[in-house]
């Protein structure tokens, strides 16, 4: 039995002086793809901010493959979401990329050209390689979240968590991202995403894990998504355009 | 009888009230705003005067910006004294706006406009250097001082001869001084241009790096030009002043040590403000004085190979 | 007895005699403009890519007061004493505008705002305060607030290239990660950067800039040493690394004119002219600079249009 890749205990968290978060405890297997679903504000984002230590909590544990987030920092990646960058920084696509290298250096070190090869094969997994010295500033939001995603690659870590990575995109970057996900599952990698498409995640993801305020469930795809549970956690509120009912796997769309 | 002692004593006290004060010993409340100035009341009145002197030792009055305090102290007095011809340049419109209530007086009011130094259409307000112009000053204070408080009119009459005979005594004391120089020797540089009635009175040259008003800042070319004098004519003393930085002159001293020329810095001379209050500087004799002594020591040292 | 003749030879021949370096004074002006205007501009480009434009406007007006304080206790005004003084107002003043919208409801804005004139006040009230003093040497204190250049000694431009040319040092070797940490905070929070210490040297080396610039250009303008630099140098480029070459070129060329102007006309102070130049590479770069230049983009614009008018 490997070590679980992402333990939360008993985590509560607050914002200002209101409660988001209480209670939150679940334990994702190694190599799982997990979707975190609820409603907007349910504290998805900042569940995540929490686990990477982003935002304080008041409560609560969280053990990254059995230790300390700050001892396994190198086994993480973080992808924020898209829309709290400036995308006006005069940055370029490759420039963007290094950064994740920079875990991985000391502060007066410099990415090397090993470091360049790493991004370089990032991009390419994700279709942006021509863009690489592009600025940021001209690239649309689904070529934005792939830059994303190469940064995170270059990490070479064991666990990405992201933050609503397929939110906006077109059918390009949503289809690369998709190729991506598979080739971390075939090298035993764990993704964690905050997701909310409930269309697309029997499909996209093996876990879920629905929050509203606290855990309403965690559990493999199949049998946590239920309608009952679905219900639960979006409280009568259930997105426009969800068919309940349909599982549906494979590669197959609509 | 209780009854009318203590009546007595009532009216008595009531009647102190209405007294009007002229009446009383009470001193003159004067305002002066240099030191100089005030110098010149407190030789004058004495202890017939009760004299709130402005702006001490080290102040520049081209700068000065009157504080609460000022404006008390102005509103209380019965007879102000201020410089004129734009000296005290930041405090204009606070004379026009007491000079409507109370007696406010330029002391160079009494110099005829022949005798002041026009730089243009812009007077050299420095009048105290020429120790026979500040004398007219003097005569004008005097004046004033009577008209206000005619009571006293001899014991200020004493006062003020006497001061001019001091006064006097100095300005030919000073001509004597500066005799003691060749003439190629009698170059003034200081911070800023406050000695041009000293030049023209004592025969010196006189040049300084800020212009006549420390308002006006100077820059690289001011500097240069003075350096180019300096070497040209071999100077080896420049003269900081008490109310200017002395950080200026001591760029210009250092600039001119790197082209090897030897230059010093000759003294501190008290220009536009006086010494500390309680010494010998702190008097207008002795700033005079200390100024001479301190130019001359200065300047004789280096003596040119004729 | 004869007059000095002031004979002034043209400007052009004054400005040769520049170039040659014969002039002391004038040399070291020339370094000392041109070294601040350089870690100036490179500083200062940060803040504005943070959003935080002002913060070198509020750490020039926080200073004032350290430096009265400090001639009030050491009475004296020596380079080292200014510096002390002037340094410990500022993180003062930092500190402050810090702690305001963390601890309060006001606004960072407000915070900023609020910190300048409070410190600024406390200045001038300290400045009035000292005028009244019975004390020797307290002439020149508000110098600072227009800055006067050309009265820089041998050890002003000593500490000045000290802490000059350490800024330009270590920001050449830490910037990729205060890029990092300016493009994406809480990523580079969570690669483990040590974001609250790179905040703090960077606000450090502001305040050390700040204070090492008050002596040439004052404590009113130094903003605009701050802040037009970078400003002007995003119309000539996209990349980050360039812009900070050319605010520092900009930068620099500025306290170079500025220092070179002084020397021709009389009466001419260094630290408004720095300025004056300042805005006019602005002027220029928007208008002509070639990536984002007004010119230019009339002109790609009509190219583009062109083919559909055949």
């Amino acid at each position: 039995m490997s070590v679980s890749p992402l333990r939360v205990e008993n985590l509560a968290m607050r914002y200002h002086t209101q409660p988001v978060l209480e209670g939150v405890s679940f334990d994702i297997p190694a190599g799982s793809s997990v979707a975190i679903l609820g409603p907007n504000g349910a504290g998805k984002s900042t569940l995540l901010k929490g686990i990477m230590g982003l935002a304080p909590l008041m409560q609560g544990k969280v053990s990254v493959f059995g230790g300390a987030l700050t001892d396994q920092r190198l086994k993480v990646a973080y992808v924020p979401q898209r829309d709290e960058s400036d995308w006006d920084f005069p940055i370029q696509v490759m420039d963007v990329v290094l950064m994740g290298r920079h875990g991985h250096l000391k502060f007066w070190q410099r990415p090397s050209s090993v470091d360049r090869a790493l991004a370089k094969q990032a991009l390419q997994k994700l279709d942006m390689l021509p863009y690489q010295n592009r600025q940021i500033s001209q690239l649309s939001g689904g070529q934005q979240q792939r830059v994303f995603l190469a940064r995170a690659l270059v990490q070479q870590a064991d666990l990405y968590l992201m933050d609503e990575p397929f939110a906006g995109v077109d059918m390009m970057t949503e289809k690369a991202i998709v190729g991506l996900f598979e080739i971390l599952k075939q090298q035993q990698k764990t993704i964690v995403c905050v997701h909310h498409d409930l269309n697309t995640v029997a499909e996209y993801f093996d876990w879920v894990i629905l929050i509203n305020h606290g855990l309403i469930a965690s559990g493999p795809v199949e049998t946590t998504l239920t309608p009952e549970i679905i219900a639960k956690t979006y409280g009568g509120r259930i997105p426009l355009g969800l068919k309940l009912g349909t599982q549906r796997k494979g590669n197959g769309r609509f | 009888m209780k009854r009318l002692s203590i009546t007595a004593w009532f009216l008595s006290f009531v009647l102190v009230l209405f007294v009007p004060s002229s009446s009383w010993s009470a001193p003159l409340k004067v305002v002066a705003t240099t030191g100089m100035i005030g110098d010149v009341v407190q030789q004058l009145g004495q202890d017939k005067i009760a004299l709130s002197t402005l702006m001490g030792t080290g102040v520049d009055p081209h700068l000065y910006k009157a504080t609460h305090g000022d404006m008390r102290r102005l509103q209380q007095a019965e007879v102000i004294f201020y410089n004129g011809l734009h000296l005290e340049g930041k405090m204009q419109s606070i004379f026009h706006k007491m000079a409507r209530s109370k007696a406010v007086y330029a002391v160079s009011e009494g110099i005829p406009k022949s005798d002041l130094i026009h730089y243009g259409s812009v007077v050299d307000p420095h009048i105290w250097f020429d120790v026979s112009l500040w004398q007219q000053a003097v005569e004008t204070v005097l004046e004033k001082l009577i008209r206000h408080d005619p009571k006293h009119q001899a014991f200020y009459n004493a006062n003020a001869k006497r001061y001019l005979q001091t006064l006097t005594a100095l300005h030919q004391w000073v001509l004597d001084q500066i005799n003691t120089l060749a003439p190629a020797q009698r170059v003034l540089i200081t911070a800023h241009d406050a000695f041009g009635y000293f030049g023209r009175a004592y025969g010196m040259e006189v040049r300084g790096l800020q212009g006549i008003s420390t308002v006006a800042e100077f820059g690289l070319h001011d500097l240069k030009q003075l350096k180019d004098l300096i070497v040209a004519r071999q100077i080896p003393a420049v003269f900081v002043e008490s109310s200017v930085p002395k950080k200026f002159l001591q760029a210009l001293v250092a600039g001119v040590s790197e082209s090897g020329h030897d230059l010093k810095i000759g003294g501190e001379l008290y220009s536009d403000a006086m010494g500390l209050a309680n010494t010998a500087e702190g008097t207008y004799v002795g700033m005079v004085q200390h100024n001479v002594l301190t130019i001359v020591k200065a300047l004789k040292q280096g003596e040119p190979s004729q | 007895m004869a007059d000095f003749e002031w004979v002034s030879p043209s400007a052009w021949m004054l400005t040769k005699a520049f170039w040659r370096f014969e002039d002391a004074n004038a040399l070291w002006v020339l370094i000392g403009s041109v070294l601040l205007g350089m870690s100036a501009s490179v500083v200062g480009s940060f803040a504005v890519l943070k959003r935080n434009a002002l913060i070198g406007d509020a750490l020039a007006h926080s200073a004032l007061p350290g430096v009265m304080m400090a001639f009030i206790l050491f009475e004296t005004q020596s380079p080292l004493v200014v510096l002390f003084g002037a340094m410990s107002s500022s993180l003062l003043g930092l500190f402050l505008m810090d702690w305001l919208p963390k601890n309060t409801k006001i606004k960072p804005d407000a915070a900023l705002a609020i910190t300048l004139s409070f410190f600024f006040a406390l200045g001038l009230m300290a400045l009035s305060y000292i005028q009244g003093l019975n004390v020797e040497g307290k002439s020149g204190l508000d110098k600072i607030l227009f800055g006067q250049a050309a009265a820089m000694l041998p050890e002003d431009l000593m500490v000045l290239s000290a802490v000059a040319m350490g800024v330009l040092l270590l920001i050449t070797l830490l910037f990729q990660k205060w890029r990092l940490i300016t493009f994406n905070r809480q990523y580079a929070r969570s690669i483990g950067i040590w974001v609250k210490a790179y905040d703090v040297l960077l606000a450090l080396l502001m305040v050390l800039v700040v204070v090492i610039g008050l002596q040439i250009v004052g404590v009113v303008l130094m903003a605009a040493v701050l802040l037009v630099p970078v400003s002007a140098a995003r119309f000539w480029h996209p990349q980050l690394a360039v812009i900070l070459w050319v605010a520092a070129i900009i930068g620099g060329l500025s306290g170079l004119i500025s220092a070179n102007i002084s020397y021709i006309a009389p009466a001419t102070p260094t630290g408004p002219w720095m300025v004056l130049v300042l805005a006019g590479f602005f002027i220029f770069s928007f208008i002509f600079a070639p990536y984002q230049g007004w010119l230019v983009r009339r002109i790609r614009q009509a190219s583009q249009r062109s083919p559909l008018h055949e």
